[in-house]
């Protein structure tokens, strides 16, 4: 599980480098996802992978919504990269592949699974962007 | 206030085709170019933004109204553009820089950040470390980092001859598993082709578009919702077309 986490780490921080993310911010987007794929492996045996998704989807949301706003740049400089093991790619190519091959049962199951996960993903931004909508909303303001 | 404002269309204009182009979310741009409008204090300012293109109008009773369009055909995620963009607007709204010097500053941002090797060397570890996080062994992985060099290599050729993005994922995803196989079958005895296929295609793999896609169709932006799930599924497509005909000639499947 350590060398996942660490093989997450540098995976992200490649990833970053491929998606030009600045260089100041590539350590933190690492730091940030591969916590979150911590928190995947050590849930995903026992409640299997839309759940744990879901878990560590809200974990990276909230620490780039922190890490945005003491960098101040846009959370979605740590969601793209961050995101990156979690997200259904994999699985929407395998859907697509197992179409062209004829495999009709495997591909909708890839299909659907493809779109639980990224709904679970997008619940999961959704829930932390509330909260600090919130958050902003009952903030006193400064000036 | 006397301004210039074809120079602030022109701005906000700008910012939404360097943000848009690095693929922002679209409620993002529309954001930012409100923000751009809204230091003209004008009664209608309006931006509307798709995945292809850009609106913007400015009008008030003192003034000529100004409309512009701007249709943009390719994208790529760049995540230093989004970043530039996104402090340019910032220090523009609170008075830190002038309009001139704001558009001067956009013009500015599509310099490269990295060079061209680093980048080479980011996106070839890319496909090696995703390799090992689907649980691939070192071989698998190395196997996957030659992918990758060609990966940087398609690209390179890609982006001179103009292919189009599905043609260069086809032929890429078939070279990297010609290559594969080749490996598995000459070089090495015990060899996972399957995670190896996996990691090689992770960078082109369009997980950002597909969850992009659902984040703005839960936020009513329908027709850009429609239009990355419809994306993603044609990259996908494009791949799996790809790796199909290299395992076909492979012989693999039949």
């Amino acid at each position: 599980m350590i060398a996942q986490v660490i093989s997450a780490f540098a995976a992200i921080v490649a990833s970053s480098i491929f998606l030009e993310s600045p260089k100041r911010l590539i350590l933190i987007t690492g730091s940030i996802g591969a916590i979150g794929w911590g928190v995947y492996l050590l849930l995903v045996n026992s409640f299997g992978p839309f759940v744990s998704t879901f878990f560590a989807g809200l974990v990276i949301s909230l620490l780039s919504h922190i890490f945005s706003r003491v960098c101040k740049t846009p959370s979605t400089m740590f969601f793209i990269p961050g995101f990156y093991p979690l997200v259904p790619g994999y699985r929407l190519y395998m859907g697509v592949y197992n179409f062209i091959l004829g495999d009709r049962l495997l591909a909708s199951v890839y299909f659907t699974d493809t779109f639980k996960i990224s709904g679970m993903i997008a619940m999961a931004i959704f829930t932390i962007d509330t909260i600090f909508n919130i958050y902003n909303y009952c903030k006193p303001k400064d000036h | 206030m006397i301004m210039d404002y074809k120079k602030l269309v022109d701005t906000a204009i700008l910012a939404g085709e360097i943000m848009l182009k690095s693929n922002a979310e679209t409620y993002r741009v529309e954001d930012v170019m409100n923000r751009i409008l809204g230091i003209s204090c004008l009664e209608t300012s309006e931006a509307m933004v798709l995945t292809t293109g850009l609106f913007v109008t400015l009008d008030d009773p003192s003034i000529t109204p100004i409309t512009e369009v701007k249709r943009i055909r390719n994208r790529d995620t760049n995540l230093n553009n989004i970043d530039k963009v996104n402090s340019v607007t910032r220090k523009l709204t609170h008075g830190y820089l002038t309009l001139d010097e704001a558009f001067n500053e956009l013009k500015k941002t599509e310099e490269a950040q990295y060079k061209p090797f680093i980048k080479g060397l980011g996106t070839s570890f890319f496909a090696l470390f995703f390799t090992l996080l689907f649980g691939g062994g070192i071989f698998e992985a190395l196997v996957a980092w030659i992918n990758g060099g060609i990966l940087v290599t398609t690209s390179k050729l890609e982006r001179r001859i103009n292919l189009g993005f599905f043609i260069h994922n086809v032929l890429y995803s078939l070279i990297a598993v010609l290559v594969i196989l080749i490996f598995s079958r000459f070089v090495f005895s015990d060899f996972n082709v399957n995670v190896t296929i996996t990691g090689t295609i992770m960078p082109l793999v369009p997980g950002t578009a597909i969850t992009n896609a659902f984040r703005d169709t839960l936020r009513g932006d329908y027709l850009t919702g429609g239009a990355r799930i419809l994306e993603s599924i044609v990259i996908a497509l494009s791949i799996a077309v790809g790796v199909a005909l290299g395992l076909v000639i492979g012989g693999v499947i039949r």
